[in-house]
């Protein structure tokens, strides 16, 4: 386990959600610098300041998919379409289970689809999923 | 001097024989002689028995014996003897046929004594009563005759009678024949009375139209009104003509009228009235003649001939054939030809189309119309001047007619000399069958957005007529014959139909039969136009789908009356019917919104609950993981129950989501493999099904045309309540699937605790449960769900069941084609419920 404090990309508009994937990633050793933005207009400002600087990217971009203003898709689309963005591994993690949602973040190039989970445990399960993406060497 | 008494004894009127009393013969008279037919030579000196035995071949004779037994009497006794009659067979000579012959004698034997006492002689004296027994006989065989008299009588009498029935029959039939005669008669008078009754009004309506058709002053539509006027009223005449030409041939009043008459010239004359009729039919016609051919006959018969020959082989000859009028003489006889390219006539009905009113064609669709006596006049007028009249084929098909008459009126015949206009009248009469005018096609137009009516009928001019009465109100379209309305019937959806009924190619109830057979033209109206006036064929019109008929003739008012109260109830009812189904329309469409709102709703709602409710039960869980602890039981216990009722919450929430979900997506049906469907419900199932222990199988499955995740909720929420209301040991689900009527059966049934047939409605609403959650846990939700599922797919859900005995739950899934109309029914179903 290296010493490495991952940086994390949370695009999410729950501070409850927020909270409990950190909790999570800190029980699994994890304690992971979160980045947030509460809805899709400032999370766009985000992305786009940091499509600028190709030294600064964040481990991991994770994603609602559900985001006033903005929604999740679009942002994925957006990651995807520029050059630098599009190497950081982008989850999503929502709510819905629909297969078209699931169909469509794949086919826009979604590293991972996750859906939230009604207990702890799942979100202790969920850190450890995202656990090889962080401090992983850049490619 | 002593008389000569041999002489005397052998001319005496007796039969006599003298006998020796040796039985020898010595002397014979001659009537005895003659009476035995023997001669005295042959007699005399001979033994009595030698010369007269018995017939050899009587073995009754006793004739001899009797005889024998006398004379040994008068012999011994010296006695006269007198025998009773006996049978002799005379033994006749061989020059007259030898035999015997039967005698009857009467004997007696008298002895002749000498002075002495001694016997010298015998006299044997015979009657011959020969005829007095064969009366005696005959007598008898009287009585006999009698009777056979009495039989014959008898059958006198009986013979008699009979010829009495016989005479009383053909008083009868005489009466009959006189009757069929009188009948005949009658029948021809009438027609020449009434023809001539006829006649009359019809030169009295031809005068005054050709008046003012000559004049031209008549404006143009009643110019053509009048041209139809005199058209029909020539077609008439000449009806009346021929059933008047008819009546005459038959009583022999037709008496040809011999004049010389240039044929060749008549020939060509008739035939030039035909040449419009061929060209406006695309037929060759052509005329070969001898000319200057002179023959002995009545021109205006031979004309009639002509004409109708003409007449027919054009009437049959179809576009592009020909019609060949050849005319020449052979040895006394002239020889006209008339050959057509028509359908010819078949063998057997050869003669018969000579015959009166004989149609090769009968029926309501016969091609060409006619009252078929152009033919029987034609054989009848050819007769009377001495001729015949032969049909055979046309080399090529068609029909060949051969007229031959004789050059020269017979002896002692009054032959006309002079000239003679020929008639032109009788081709006018002819030519009035062959209507030249052009159909008209252009329809005639009406108040736009009038009602449309198609009027059907073949014959021009009351096409023209029932046309322009109706045009001032309504659209109208027009059609010739039966099948020609039926495809414009089919193309315009008209709001009535008007048709004659008697037609060619398909007349007039044949066409309502195939119209009807349209469903989108069931309950259009039709009026027939009828000459037929019996009551049967009224009845069944009527009820062949025909609304209303109209007798011919009628007049422009009542077609129109008739046709018009169809016509407004009909539009009438159209219109109630327009509303009502844009009123069902637009509620349907109001509905259908109001659902989506509240899907829409269901869905946000549900999902937005979801999020706070999946956090509450995240962060009880969290909390009680961190601090559960430092609690004491009591108060890990109030966590417990936060958990469950969050967990609950969501659960329910979640069911809410899957249920406004279902069908929204406006997904697409597609093939799923019901197998594939289950095995996914059945994978979602593994730890229910692990823990339960059940054994869940299956039989073959269909594929459906479904939406797949909605066919696995199904199968799932099915399977899994037969898992989990089950007390069995040995828990078992089995789903199967059997094909119905344009649809797949499904069944999930199950060995678990059953539902009593009470509680049929309420298990399939929302929330409803009939257990308590303690015993089985569940939100209610699972079979609404189902049965949304269901109702998206056009299909219906049920099940069977009874307490104790496992359940049934089996649910349809319809063929595409039938969901449509199903989905449609639905829809209005909901508007039903409210």
């Amino acid at each position: 386990m290296s010493n490495c404090i991952p940086w994390i990309l949370f695009i999410e508009d729950n501070p409850g959600d927020v909270l409990l994937v950190k909790t999570a990633l800190k029980e699994i050793g994890r304690d992971a610098q979160l980045d947030t933005a509460q809805d899709g207009e400032a999370a766009l400002g985000k992305l786009q300041a940091l499509a600028k600087d190709e030294n600064t990217q964040p481990d991991l971009i994770l994603l609602d998919l559900n985001l006033p203003r903005v929604s999740g898709l679009e942002l994925l689309e957006y990651i995807r379409s520029h050059p630098f963005l599009s190497r950081i591994p982008a989850v999503v993690l929502t709510t819905s289970n629909a297969p078209r949602d699931r169909a469509r973040c794949e086919e826009l190039g979604s590293t991972g689809y996750l859906v939230k989970p009604a207990r702890y445990e799942g979100y202790l399960a969920i850190a450890r999923q995202l656990e090889p993406l962080l401090c992983a060497p850049m490619s | 001097m002593s008389p000569d008494f041999q002489l005397l004894f052998e001319s005496a009127p007796g039969l006599y024989l003298v006998l020796t009393p040796e039985l020898a013969i010595v002397a014979a008279s001659d009537a005895y002689l003659r009476a035995t037919l023997t001669r005295r030579a042959d007699v005399i000196g001979r033994r009595l028995f030698d010369v007269f035995p018995d017939n050899p071949a009587d073995p009754q004779a006793s004739g001899v014996s009797n005889l024998r037994a006398s004379l040994n009497r008068v012999l011994r006794e010296q006695v006269s003897d007198t025998m009773a009659v006996q049978k002799y067979d005379i033994r006749r000579p061989e020059s007259e046929g030898g035999g015997f012959e039967e005698r009857f004698w009467s004997p007696v034997n008298t002895p002749v004594l000498d002075a002495g006492g001694q016997l010298r002689y015998i006299i044997h004296k015979v009657e011959d009563v020969t005829e007095f027994v064969r009366l005696k006989q005959e007598a008898a065989r009287g009585r006999l005759v009698d009777e056979l008299q009495a039989r014959a009588q008898d059958m006198e009498a009986e013979v008699y009678l009979r010829a009495q029935q016989i005479q009383s029959l053909n008083r009868d039939l005489m009466k009959a024949k006189e009757a069929a005669e009188e009948a005949s008669r009658l029948k021809t008078d009438f027609f020449s009375n009434v023809s001539h009754e006829l006649r009359t009004p019809l030169a009295l309506i031809l005068g005054p139209v050709r008046r003012i058709l000559a004049a031209g002053t008549a404006p143009e539509r009643e110019r053509a009104d009048l041209e139809m006027v005199e058209r029909n009223a020539v077609l008439l005449l000449k009806h009346v003509n021929d059933l008047l030409d008819v009546s005459k041939l038959e009583s022999g009043r037709m008496k040809p009228e011999y004049a010389d008459v240039d044929l060749d010239r008549l020939v060509r004359f008739a035939t030039s009235h035909f040449d419009s009729v061929a060209l406006e039919r695309g037929i060759r016609l052509s005329v070969d003649c001898a000319p200057g051919l002179m023959v002995q006959a009545d021109h205006e018969h031979l004309m009639r001939v002509l004409l109708n020959l003409l007449s027919n082989a054009c009437k049959f000859t179809p576009a592009g054939g020909a019609v060949a009028v050849q005319l020449r003489v052979e040895q006394a006889v002239a020889t006209l030809t008339v050959a057509d390219t028509g359908p010819g006539v078949p063998p057997h009905l050869r003669d018969a189309v000579f015959e009166r009113f004989r149609q090769v064609e009968g029926g309501a669709s016969r091609r060409y119309g006619g009252t078929g006596l152009g033919l029987a006049i034609v054989r009848e007028l050819v007769e009377l001047h001495g001729g015949r009249v032969d049909l055979t084929d046309t080399p090529g098909g068609g029909a060949t007619f051969t007229v031959r008459v004789p050059l020269h009126a017979p002896a002692g015949a009054q032959v006309k000399a002079g000239d003679f206009e020929l008639n032109g009248e009788l081709a006018r009469h002819a030519m009035a069958e062959f209507d030249l005018r052009t159909a008209q096609q252009t329809d005639a137009g009406g108040p736009a957005g009038a009602a449309l009516i198609l009027v059907v009928e073949d014959n021009q001019d009351m096409n023209d007529f029932l046309v322009h009465a109706l045009s001032r109100d309504y659209r109208v379209e027009r059609a010739y014959d039966g099948e020609e309305g039926l495809a414009k019937a089919v193309e315009l959806h008209p709001d009535l139909i008007l048709s004659d009924l008697m037609m060619p190619r398909m007349s007039g109830d044949r066409m309502v039969e195939a119209i009807r057979r349209h469903p989108e033209l069931d309950d259009t109206p039709i009026v027939l136009l009828t000459a037929k006036a019996s009551d049967d064929v009224r009845v069944k019109m009527l009820t062949s789908g025909v609304q209303d008929y109209i007798n011919k003739p009628f007049s422009e008012q009542e077609v129109r009356a008739r046709i018009g109260t169809l016509v407004a109830t009909r539009r009438r009812e159209q219109a109630r019917l327009r509303q009502a189904y844009a009123l069902l329309q637009s509620q349907a469409a109001v509905l259908a919104r109001t659902n989506e709102e509240l899907e829409q709703l269901a869905f946000v709602s549900s999902h937005d609950l979801q999020e706070p409710m999946r956090l509450v039960s995240a962060y009880v869980d969290l909390l009680r993981l961190r601090i559960g602890g430092l609690l004491d039981v009591e108060t890990r216990a109030y966590m417990q129950h936060v958990l469950d009722g969050a967990m609950r919450m969501r659960e329910l929430i979640e069911g809410m989501l899957d249920y406004s979900s279902i069908g929204r997506n406006g997904d697409v049906l597609l093939p799923c493999d019901g197998g594939e469907a289950l095995a996914t419900a059945l994978g979602n199932l593994e730890d229910a099904i692990r823990q339960s222990a059940a054994v869940v199988t299956h039989g073959p499955l269909p594929v459906v045309d479904a939406r797949p995740g909605e066919l696995t909720q199904l199968l799932q929420h099915l399977v899994s309540n037969g898992i989990k209301f089950n007390r069995a040991s040995e828990k078992q689900v089995h789903v199967s699937a059997a094909r119905g009527d344009d649809e797949w059966i499904f069944t999930v049934s199950d060995n678990g605790i059953g539902i009593s047939p009470a509680h049929a409605d309420r298990i399939f609403q929302l929330f409803q449960r009939l257990h308590d959650r303690a015993e089985f846990p569940g939100t209610g939700l699972g079979l609404t769900i189902c049965r949304r599922i269901l109702e998206k797919h056009g299909g219906r859900l049920w099940f069977e069941s009874e307490l104790g005995a496992g359940s049934s739950f089996r649910f349809t899934i319809p063929d595409v084609a039938r969901r449509t109309e199903l989905e449609q029914l639905h829809s209005l179903d909901t508007v039903h419920r409210g």
